[in-house]
């Protein structure tokens, strides 16, 4: 990120608990999720400021947050629904204003990344072989600590490639009697799952 | 019929949105509907996974990965979701289902490929991808040798730290004993080189010239020589005693101002006598009794012999 960018997100940085604590409930419209749909929010935005480039998307979708819970904190009550529509139109500010600084600067890492992939480098950020070899030993394990079922629906799912995978999905609904788009919502929240249970692992083995 | 459920039904359309392949305005349609919109936000997702996995899986076509290569690799994020599906689809073709028979995983490394095999089927690229593989696993086989030194390193560092440990301790161990051992064997000289305590010898007033005598065994060394001096009666608070020599019939010590200790019995008078004093031959212990006048009067006697051991 570029250093005027930074400072401005760092600036406004500074959420209250009381904000936050607005924000999830806000979030939430009326259900209790604990915080699963600020989770899903986060990645959404997070997407959507990465599919537009933007090399700090979580910083940025974390200011879009900043700015939505201080607006509860001070107004105590956002007109604009469904809440996931506020927060486009928010983020969308926060993506313009980032563009717009960026256009003042080069940010020298990103200038070498792509240089770095012009030159046929694919993945510059490529782990070195011991943190590979942990990454796998860790998803590995959160495999196995998966409930069966859900073991049985990530592999079955996502096992083959081009027909073979599309022949076991349908299967697979049809045996579950589910749709094929709520086939894929299970088995993606369970690879989401996955990768996050990866991290901790990682992290906790240092 | 919505937006949503047209955009969900056209994965090939989600694909070009991805890529950055789309008209502004549609783009900037979509981006709103996969924040707003559930159906097409998990819907966009689940395509984005599984043209990654097909691009991990070397199934796209020449078109669609080069636009992969040089737009979606552009974000370190997303070069991250590329690798955990390297990583994922490994853990998934490797694990078997619950009902499929489970067979026992040997040699972890080769059946572990750091890439997919998924991508070894992609036959246009055979040669090129066997030769950048055989470099990816010489290079691997590299690695994991150095990882496996720095490892067997850490390891005998590891020993080596802790028989360092262990021969400090041995040392201290050693150390304690040895000042344990000093100290014993400075008890034992003390014990040695110090006076023998000598058991009081009593003796009882001679009635008769013709009493058998009693003798003392006086060790080399010994300091002093005790005595325990009964009394048939204890008719004086403080008594003295003088050691003579019936040979010469001289006086050769006396003693200090003595009391009788009032809980025995019967009534005993000890004393001590230094043997530095003394040979080997008979001697003569006189008792007087002090009286508070400042006189005396003689009590009692009582012969013995010294030898010396």
């Amino acid at each position: 990120m570029d250093v005027l960018t930074r400072e401005v997100v760092q600036g406004d940085s500074a959420v209250t608990a009381v904000a936050f604590a607005r924000l999830l409930d806000w979030l939430d419209d009326g259900s209790n999720s604990q915080g699963q749909t600020y989770l899903e929010m986060r990645r959404r935005l997070v997407s959507y400021f990465d599919r537009r480039n933007r090399p700090f998307a979580d910083e940025l979708a974390d200011e879009t947050f900043n700015r939505i819970g201080k607006t509860l904190e001070t107004d105590g009550a956002i007109a604009t629904r469904p809440p996931a529509r506020y927060c486009y139109v928010i983020a969308r500010f926060v993506l313009l204003e980032d563009i717009r600084r960026a256009s003042r600067t080069v940010p020298a890492e990103e200038g070498r990344n792509a240089a770095a992939i012009e030159r046929g480098r694919v993945l510059p950020d490529a782990d070195d072989a011991a943190v590979q070899e942990r990454r796998l030993t860790c998803l590995d394990r959160c495999l196995q600590e998966l409930k069966p079922e859900q073991r049985d629906l990530a592999i079955e799912y996502y096992r083959d490639a081009k027909r073979q995978r599309i022949d076991r999905r349908r299967s697979l609904a049809e045996r579950l009697g589910i749709t094929m788009n709520a086939l894929g919502i299970r088995a993606s929240r369970i690879r989401n799952a996955l990768e996050t249970c990866m991290d901790a692992c990682c992290k906790s083995r240092g | 019929m919505s937006l949503s459920h047209d955009i969900v039904q056209d994965d090939r359309y989600l694909v070009r949105y991805l890529l950055g392949l789309l008209p502004d305005d549609e783009a900037e349609r979509l981006d709103e509907a996969s924040i707003v919109d559930d159906e097409v936000a998990f819907r966009v997702r689940n395509v984005e996974e599984d043209l990654v996995d097909a691009y991990v899986a070397g199934t796209l076509d020449q078109d669609t990965r080069q636009r992969f290569g040089a737009v979606y690799l552009a974000s370190p994020l997303r070069r991250e979701k590329v690798r955990y599906a390297e990583r994922f689809l490994g853990a998934v073709d490797r694990t078997p289902l619950s009902s499929e028979v489970v067979t026992p995983r040997v040699a972890r490394f080769s059946a572990r490929p750091a890439v997919n095999p998924r991508v070894a089927s992609h036959s246009r690229f055979l040669w090129p991808l066997a030769a950048a593989a055989m470099v990816v696993l010489s290079f691997g086989a590299m690695l994991f040798e150095e990882v496996r030194l720095r490892q067997e390193l850490a390891d005998a560092q590891r020993q080596s730290a802790a028989l360092v440990d262990r021969s400090r301790n041995l040392e201290k161990e050693l150390d304690d004993q040895r000042a344990v051992n000093t100290d014993t064997r400075r008890e034992v000289d003390r014990i040695r080189t110090a006076p023998l305590p000598t058991p009081a010898l009593v003796l009882l007033p001679q009635m008769r010239a013709t009493a058998p005598v009693s003798t003392v065994a006086v060790p080399s060394g010994t300091g002093v020589v005790r005595f325990d001096l009964r009394l048939e009666t204890n008719d004086f608070a403080r008594y003295q005693v003088a050691l003579r020599d019936p040979a010469t019939n001289v006086i050769v010590w006396r003693s200090d101002i003595l009391t009788p200790e009032p809980a025995r019995r019967p009534p005993t008078i000890s004393l001590a006598i230094p043997s530095s004093v003394m040979k080997p031959q008979h001697y003569l212990l006189e008792l007087t009794g002090r009286t508070a006048a400042g006189g005396s009067e003689s009590v009692a006697s009582y012969g013995f012999k010294i030898e010396l051991r």
